[in-house]
């Protein structure tokens, strides 16, 4: 084997080297899609070319939808953990205390002011005068 | 970059990561519980985490090629690596993020 031919087949051998070192890459990447999914550690996918959000296919569709209602309505909304953490907060909620939402994941409730109770709600109610009443008219 | 020649981290390596979720959905959050635990353990104060929501920004999903939710792309210490999945199973995720030998 000359020099020229010992060149090129060097030259071979390293393209084959990195051919098998971006396969192998790929197929830890699968194995790891694979292994992620069959452990139920993922939620939604990225299905087909990415423009809208549309794209993003949750794995349950349904409650997928009332969930995004449930983000983006006006009025704030927290689920809170039986030891008084914050384990789900709505946009609505997060601009009110002015924080990113998942900023607030696992916050204790109590930081944040608490809405009046009962009693304090009719004291002020009682401040206020009562509107008479609009007559209601039947229809005889 | 300063990395060892094995690939895996040292010390002093910053690290910048990107996790990719969809809202807030459950396996989003706790992707996000687990990588703030494990930073804070593994290198706290050098480390970066951007959050990207593909709800709100689904063309961000074609940067670093997300076909699953959560994914996390570690950015730096290179070489860049991918972790799918909630990061719920600790030894696999120090394991990705090179943190950790494959036993």
């Amino acid at each position: 084997m000359n020099m020229d031919q010992r060149i090129e087949s060097r030259i071979e051998s390293m393209g084959l080297e990195l051919q098998i070192e971006s396969l192998r890459a790929q197929l830890h990447e699968a194995e790891e899609l694979r292994h992620a999914i069959s452990h139920g550690q993922v939620d939604a996918f990225i299905v087909g070319p990415t423009e809208d959000s549309k794209r993003v296919l949750m794995l349950s569709g349904a409650y997928a939808r009332y969930r995004q209602l449930v983000e983006e309505m006006q009025q704030g909304a927290v689920t809170v953990s039986r030891s008084g953490e914050i384990m789900f907060a709505n946009q609505a909620f997060a601009a009110m205390v002015g924080l990113a939402p998942i900023d607030i994941f696992r916050v204790p409730l109590a930081r944040y002011p608490r809405p009046p109770t009962p009693a304090r709600r009719r004291s002020c109610c009682s401040r206020i005068p009562a509107r008479p009443r609009s007559r209601r008219r039947c229809a005889g | 970059m300063n990395t060892r020649k094995n690939g895996s981290p040292n010390d002093s390596d910053k690290w910048e990561l990107r996790l990719y979720t969809a809202g807030q959905t459950p396996k989003s959050l706790a992707a996000i519980k687990n990588l703030k635990r494990v930073c804070e353990e593994h290198f706290a104060g050098r480390y970066e985490i951007e959050i990207i929501d593909l709800l709100k920004n689904p063309r961000l999903a074609k940067d670093d090629q997300i076909v699953a939710i959560p994914t996390l792309v570690r950015k730096l210490p290179d070489p860049v690596r991918k972790i799918i999945g909630d990061l719920s199973d600790t030894e696999r995720a120090l394991v990705g993020l090179q943190l950790r030998q494959q036993s």
